[in-house]
C-alpha cells in the first residue's frame, strides 16, 4: 500500500492509499496531542459542520504491514480530485483561507489549537473547501503565539494580495514558489500606494523586513512573546475580517468572462451544442468529467445536470476562472474549476518531485470536455494536430471534442496576423484521427459556420 | 480595566518552554503578532469604549456650549 508521497514532513502520522480508499495512521509521536483533541470533541463538531473532512477509527490492523506502529488508523472518503493551491481561482484560494481561519478559532474555542497554516490541507468537493489533516491540530498552551501565522502569509494572504493590488495573477507565482509568496518577496513588487493600509504595511511591509533580518536579538525577543488566547482569537477574527473582503481588481474582468454572451453562436446552435453534450453524458453517465477550457462552466454544468457525477474544470483565463467558481458556488455544483493551461499544464513539484503530483498523475476523468478548444491548441498555439488528440484521448477513454473550421469567425481570429501553416487542420483529418483511437459515436454539425462536433468512446 | 487588559491580550513578556512543532514559526512574524495584537486588541478597546468616551464628549461639549451660553 504507497504512502502518499506528499505525506512525509510530520512525523505524527501519515496517509496511505489502498484501493481507493484513504487511511491516515497516527504514530507514536502524535497520539498523545490527537487523543487530547478528539476527546474535546472538536473532529466531531468541526467534520458535522462541513469544516473539517469526515473521518472514522478503524482497525490498526489495516496498517499494520506498512505502519506497524500506528496506534489509531483514520479512515477518510475518497475525494474526486487532489488540486493544489497555485491552480485554485482567486476565490477558491479565499474560501480555503477562511476555512482555515474559521477552523482555527474553533479549535481555541475548544482548547485546541493549530501548528500549522498550509494551504495544501485544504481540498475542495466541488467549490466547498474541506480540511483534510487532523493531526493540525494539538492541544493549546497558554502563552502560545499563532504558530502557523508566518505560513499562514505564504500561502493564503500574500498571493491574495498580490492580485489585490497588482492585478497580476498569482498562480504562476505560487506554482514556481510553491511554499507560497514571502512578505519579503512581496513587499519588493507591491504598488507605492498600497502602503498607506496599515494592514499591509504590518503583515507584508514590517513582517517582510523583520524576515530578512532576523538577529539573535529579535530571536531572544520572539521567544519572550507570550500572547493570550483572546490575542490570538483577535488577530485571527481581525485577519478573517479581512481576507473575506478581498477582491480581484477589474484588471481581472477579461472577454473570456463574457464568452458566453458574446459567443458566436445564434440561439438555435447553442441549443443543439447543449443537447448534444446533453445527450451523450446521458448514455455515458460518466462518474467525473474534465472540462478543458471549460471558460465560464456552461457546459460543465450541462454536464452535472445531464447526470455527470462531479466535473473538474481546467482553464487559464482568471477572469472567465472566477465567473466559473462563483457559477458553482451560487448553483452548488459538484464542480470544481481550476487554473490551467492546458499547453502547459502542472509539472510534478516538491520533493522528489512526487510531493505535489502533475496534472498527467492525476489523471481519473471517465469522460472529456473538449469544447472550442481544439483551434485554440492547434491554430493558436501551433501544436500539432496529431499530437493534441493523442494527448486528448489519453486522458479519458470517452469524450467530446469540438472541431472549428477554419472558416469560423472565432478561427479566422486566430489567423488574423498569421501565414496558414496547418494545412492538416481539416474536419477529414480530425475524423480520420479520432478513429485511428476510438469509435466516433455521434457527429453532428452544430453551427453555419460548420463547427462540428464528436462524440467518442473506446474502439 | 480588566476588560480593556483581556482585549489589548499581551499577557507580559517573559520566557516561555519552547513548544514541540514541527514548522518554524518564525521569530519576526512572532513579534509581529504581538504588534499586532495590540493594535486589534486597541481598536477593539476602543470600540469597547467609544460609547463611553463619545458620551463623555458629548457632555464635555454640552457643558461647554452651555458655559458658552452663560456668558
Amino acid at each position: 500500500m504507497p504512502q502518499d508521497p506528499a505525506s512525509f514532513r510530520d512525523p505524527a502520522g501519515h496517509v496511505h492509499v489502498r484501493e481507493g480508499r484513504v487511511f491516515r495512521s497516527v504514530l507514536p509521536a502524535g497520539v498523545a496531542h490527537y487523543r487530547a483533541v478528539r476527546e474535546s470533541g472538536f473532529f466531531d463538531r468541526a467534520s458535522s459542520e462541513g469544516l473539517l473532512i469526515e473521518g472514522r477509527e478503524g482497525d490498526p490492523a489495516v496498517l499494520q504491514h506498512v505502519e506497524p506502529s500506528a496506534l489509531h488508523v483514520i479512515e477518510h472518503p475518497h475525494l474526486d480530485f487532489i488540486s493544489h493551491p497555485y491552480e485554485w481561482s482567486f476565490f477558491g484560494l479565499r474560501a480555503a483561507a477562511t476555512l482555515t481561519l474559521d477552523l482555527h478559532i474553533l479549535a481555541l474555542q475548544h482548547g485546541m489549537t493549530m501548528t500549522d497554516a498550509s494551504a495544501y490541507n485544504v481540498q475542495f468537493v466541488g467549490p466547498r473547501p474541506v480540511f483534510i489533516d487532523y493531526l493540525s491540530f494539538i492541544p493549546y498552551e497558554d502563552g502560545q503565539a499563532w504558530l502557523g501565522y508566518r505560513q499562514f502569509c505564504q500561502q493564503f494572504l500574500n498571493p491574495l494580495l498580490l492580485t489585490v493590488t497588482t492585478g497580476v495573477a498569482f498562480q504562476p507565482w505560487y506554482r514556481g514558489a510553491f511554499e507560497g509568496i514571502s512578505s519579503s518577496d512581496l513587499a519588493r513588487v507591491l504598488p507605492f500606494r498600497s502602503m498607506f493600509s496599515p494592514r499591509v504595511a504590518l503583515h507584508v511591509k514590517l513582517q517582510g523586513r523583520l524576515e530578512r533580518n532576523v538577529t539573535a536579538k529579535r530571536e531572544a525577543a520572539a521567544r519572550s512573546v507570550r500572547l493570550s488566547k483572546t490575542a490570538v482569537r483577535n488577530n485571527l477574527r481581525s485577519m478573517r475580517e479581512w481576507v473575506a473582503t478581498l477582491k480581484p481588481p477589474g484588471a481581472q474582468r477579461t472577454p473570456w468572462q463574457q464568452y458566453e454572451l458574446t459567443a458566436q453562436y445564434t440561439p438555435g446552435e447553442r441549443l443543439s451544442k447543449a443537447q448534444f453534450v446533453r445527450e451523450v453524458i446521458a448514455a455515458e453517465r460518466p462518474g467525473t468529467v474534465w472540462d478543458l477550457g471549460c471558460n465560464a462552466g456552461e457546459y460543465s454544468e450541462i454536464a452535472l445536470e445531464a447526470g455527470a457525477g462531479s466535473v473538474i474544470g481546467f482553464e487559464p483565463d482568471p477572469g472567465a476562472l472566477s465567473a466559473a467558481f462563483s457559477r458553482a458556488v451560487s448553483k452548488q455544483l459538484r464542480f470544481l474549476p481550476l487554473f490551467l493551461d492546458v499547453a502547459n499544464p502542472s509539472p510534478s513539484l516538491g520533493w522528489r518531485q512526487q510531493e505535489r503530483p502533475g496534472f498527467a498523475e492525476r489523471r481519473n476523468a471517465d469522460l472529456v470536455l473538449c469544447l472550442a478548444l481544439l483551434h485554440h491548441l492547434v491554430l493558436g498555439r501551433n501544436l500539432p494536430l496529431i499530437q493534441v488528440l493523442d494527448w486528448l484521448m489519453s486522458i479519458a477513454p470517452s469524450g467530446i471534442v469540438e472541431f472549428v473550421p477554419k472558416e469560423d469567425p472565432m478561427a479566422r481570429q486566430l489567423l488574423a496576423l498569421k501565414p496558414d501553416i496547418f494545412p492538416d487542420y481539416t474536419r477529414e483529418n480530425v475524423t480520420a484521427l479520432i478513429k485511428e483511437r476510438a469509435r466516433i459515436v455521434r457527429e453532428e454539425v452544430v453551427t453555419e459556420s460548420g463547427r462540428v462536433l464528436f462524440a467518442f468512446a473506446p474502439p | 480595566m480588566a476588560h480593556l487588559i483581556r482585549a489589548v491580550g499581551v499577557v507580559a513578556l517573559f520566557p516561555v518552554a519552547a513548544h514541540a512543532q514541527y514548522l518554524d514559526p518564525g521569530a519576526g512574524s512572532i513579534l509581529i503578532q504581538a504588534v499586532i495584537a495590540v493594535a486589534v486588541g486597541a481598536a477593539a478597546a476602543v470600540k469597547i469604549y467609544w460609547r463611553r468616551i463619545s458620551s463623555f464628549a458629548s457632555r464635555l461639549s454640552s457643558r461647554r456650549s452651555k458655559s458658552d451660553a452663560d456668558t
